[in-house]
């Protein structure tokens, strides 16, 4: 037992010493390709000044993106001007660009001109079938209540998003999915879906042949591509903000498309795309990217078990000392019981967003691996404290009072006596917890904590099976090998006399 | 001889089942005292008192003149030693860690700890090279010796035995009720022993106290309360059990565990 509590201590030193160095930039991007694509182009730019650059991929939405901006954990991300006005300022109206200048400067933020396109929001069809129909307009939806309508999730509930153009249209659908972006295209491709939401610059209008229904009422804001800077890295960085500043104007919707094309059809990876179009533009030449298989699961396997052990060790450290008060003192062990239990039932992703706030409201790095590794830790305390307590419980009372009549401390029966004859089951909730985390880790992919989610959420927005796998079928290997490594550890942790007895 | 133990006008009731009724016994220094009757006439109860694992309802318990308190419990019980039915060994140790465990505690020193070990192995006849198995790997009567040698390890003043013997197979608890007389003889402790075998408790015991229903129906010797019991339960009781031909050799008793 002392042996394990001294794994512990040690893993969680030498752990803690491997966070993440310092960078010169930090560019965030948003969970969709073209995001993706603008951040590594602004990413290469800047390399291009010298500059050390970190960029946090597929970090979220537009508030994580926003909140970790004002916090300072990102400098810069793309964005665009009709989100800005509908998400971030919640509909209010700015007459002019520099209206909207200003209103970022108060909030310290500075905004770049237009990148060069219009990457507006839009419905869309597959371009036959809304011939048949006689389709052109989103007016024209009114005609059809049975059409079914798929629409990703941020679509569902933004400003200007599905609930607002259905009553600036007045339409009748009721038949509404959400659903992942890249996903929509599959469903509207093979008939499971009638009308998608689209961006302009979506490489699939042009490949599966859809027809972009015209917004004859003028509902859909300007989506300009801009680039938000923190003011305090504009001053910092002039030279770096001047290289990005370059930028403005010299991506048109054609270029974006295609870029957005040679990333999601094509297969290429996002940094190459990014470096052919810098040299196409300024003439730099970069290195090309080398990441092979081996060194990209190198990386998300560094990342997944640092998730997975340091929740996992901070978890035993807690849990098992609320087990030995739940089995103490009955009431406390209804409290703690209860809200691990509480804990268990929110969803990961609503735990994890609660986290995010959280993180947010207290000024903690949300960019970080952190929010997963405290989400992990939340969800491992309920089955070491249980397996904890029931291994104490279940001590016969004949040894209890063997060990209380010969005179011990009440430190010495915990210690020599009552842990020890419990070590089984703690172990076997440690290893409940260890297998579970595994596969909850992958949830580090939604927030950009690396780790084997970050395949699987790349390959779910690529559509790319082989990039999924990369992430899946080494988190099955991991849960396995976290099992025999069980195995082992029981040998060094339970006494033998338990083994021998068993 | 002076009065060292004094059981004083002690009750204790489980919701509404009486466990003792105003008992009162002075057990005197390096006598050994039997404790019997059926099941449920209170012997156990009195003996967890005496250990302070049950708190009486009423009444009190003394030591040389001192009352048993809650807060110096831990010192009392390193004065006691204790043995239940199935020893109560723990699974996870060894034999040796069993019975050091507490020495180890009160930081003895090791040679001190090895010098006792091997004195204690001899007094209840172990083969000092069990000590090193886990209390699964030997027998049952093997057990119980440990469980004695972990019992006297620091030498305590009184010793506490409920039903030491109650698991065991007939020819070894004759063995066993042998050498336990000649420890008892030798150590003259003061002993606490609960049995349901009136045989066992006339041949380890100075003084037998027959139990019925939480109070003292009769003390004395066996064949005293055969001569003239006390009353009508004693005759029963006393009848009830197997005869016995000679004190010298016990007849082991096969009947029910219970206590």
């Amino acid at each position: 037992m002392s042996r394990l509590i001294l794994c512990c201590l040690i893993g969680l030193l030498a752990l803690t010493n491997g966070c993440s160095g310092s960078a010169d930039m930090t560019v965030g991007s948003k969970a969709f390709t073209e995001s993706v694509v603008l951040a590594e182009i602004c990413a290469t730019l800047a390399e291009q000044e010298g500059a050390n650059v970190r960029h946090v991929r597929e970090l979220g939405g537009t508030r994580v993106m926003w909140d970790a901006l004002l916090a300072g954990e990102i400098d810069v991300y793309p964005e665009y001007t009709g989100t800005i006005e509908q998400e971030i300022y919640q509909g209010q109206s700015f007459a002019s660009q520099d209206e909207l200048k200003a209103a970022l400067d108060r909030d310290g933020i500075v905004m770049s001109d237009s990148l060069g396109f219009n990457n507006t929001y839009a419905l869309g069809m597959r371009r036959e079938r809304a011939r048949e129909l006689g389709i052109e307009t989103i007016s024209d939806l009114r005609e059809h209540p049975d059409l079914r309508l798929g629409f990703s999730n941020e679509f569902l509930d933004r400003g200007d998003g599905w609930p607002s153009v259905r009553a600036t249209y007045q339409l009748p659908q009721k038949k509404v999915t959400g659903l992942e972006h890249t996903l929509a295209y599959e469903a509207v491709r093979n008939g499971g879906l009638d009308i998608i939401d689209l961006y302009a610059t979506d490489p699939q209008i042009v490949a599966d042949d859809l027809l972009v229904l015209k917004d004859d009422l003028k509902h859909f804001p300007q989506y300009d591509a801009v680039l938000l800077f923190r003011k305090d890295f504009a001053n910092r960085k002039p030279a770096l903000t001047r290289a990005l500043l370059q930028l403005d104007g010299t991506i048109s919707e054609q270029r974006m498309a295609e870029l957005n094309r040679q990333v999601q059809l094509d297969r290429k990876s996002e940094h190459n795309v990014a470096a052919a179009f810098v040299h196409e533009l300024f003439g730099y030449e970069t290195t090309r990217e080398t990441s092979t298989l081996w060194s990209r699961l190198a990386t998300t396997t560094a990342q997944h078990l640092w998730l997975v052990s340091i929740s996992l060790l901070a978890a035993i450290v807690v849990a098992i000392p609320a087990g030995v008060i739940s089995a103490r003192n009955r009431f406390a062990g209804q409290l703690i019981l209860g809200f691990t239990e509480i804990v268990q039932t929110i969803p990961g992703l609503a735990l994890l967003v609660l986290i995010g706030i959280l993180f947010v409201h207290l000024g903690l790095p949300m960019v970080s691996p952190w929010p997963v590794i405290v989400a992990l830790f939340l969800y491992s305390l309920l089955p070491i404290v249980r397996n904890t307590l029931a291994g104490l419980d279940g001590i016969p009372t004949s040894l209890q009072e063997s060990a209380a009549v010969l005179g011990l401390t009440e430190w010495n029966r915990l210690w020599r006596i009552e842990l020890p004859l419990a070590s089984p089951y703690i172990l076997t909730g440690i290893k409940t917890t260890a297998v579970i985390n595994v596969g909850y880790a992958a949830l580090g992919g939604l927030i950009g904590a690396g780790g084997y989610g970050q395949p699987i959420m790349t390959g779910l927005r690529l559509n790319n099976t082989q990039l999924m796998l990369e992430g899946a079928i080494p988190a099955a290997v991991l849960a396995l090998v976290v099992k025999f490594l069980f195995i082992g550890l029981e040998r060094l942790v339970v006494p033998r006399g338990l083994r021998l007895s068993a | 001889m002076q009065d060292m133990l004094e059981i004083n006008a002690v009750s204790k009731a489980y919701d509404s089942t009486v466990a003792l009724q105003t008992l009162s016994l002075s057990v005197p220094t390096g006598s050994t005292i039997a404790l019997i009757g059926p099941s449920g006439c209170g012997k156990s109860t009195l003996l967890r008192i005496l250990a302070g694992l049950i708190t009486p309802d009423d009444g009190t318990v003394s030591w040389n003149g001192e009352p048993l308190k809650a807060d110096h419990l831990r010192a009392w019980r390193l004065k006691l030693g204790y043995v239940i039915q199935e020893g109560g060994l723990f699974p996870h140790l060894t034999l040796q860690d069993n019975v050091t465990l507490v020495s180890r505690q009160q930081k003895w020193s090791r040679s001190r700890q090895q010098t006792r070990l091997l004195e204690l192995s001899r007094l209840v006849r172990l083969d000092e090279s069990l000590l090193q198995r886990f209390p699964t790997q030997v027998s049952g009567g093997q057990r119980q010796r440990v469980a004695l040698m972990r019992a006297l390890f620091l030498d305590p003043d009184v010793i506490l035995l409920d039903e030491p013997l109650g698991a065991l197979d007939p020819m070894i608890r004759a063995e066993l009720q042998q050498d336990l007389r000649e420890i008892f003889q030798r150590l003259r402790k003061t002993v606490l022993l609960v049995t349901h075998d009136v045989h066992e408790a006339e041949f380890l015991a100075d003084d037998v106290v027959l139990l019925q229903e939480g109070r003292i129906a009769q003390r004395g010797s066996v064949a005293s309360m055969q001569t003239s019991p006390a009353n009508d339960f004693v005759e029963r009781f006393l009848k009830s059990q197997p005869l016995v031909d000679s004190p010298k050799s016990p007849q082991p008793s096969q009947k029910e565990k219970s206590s």
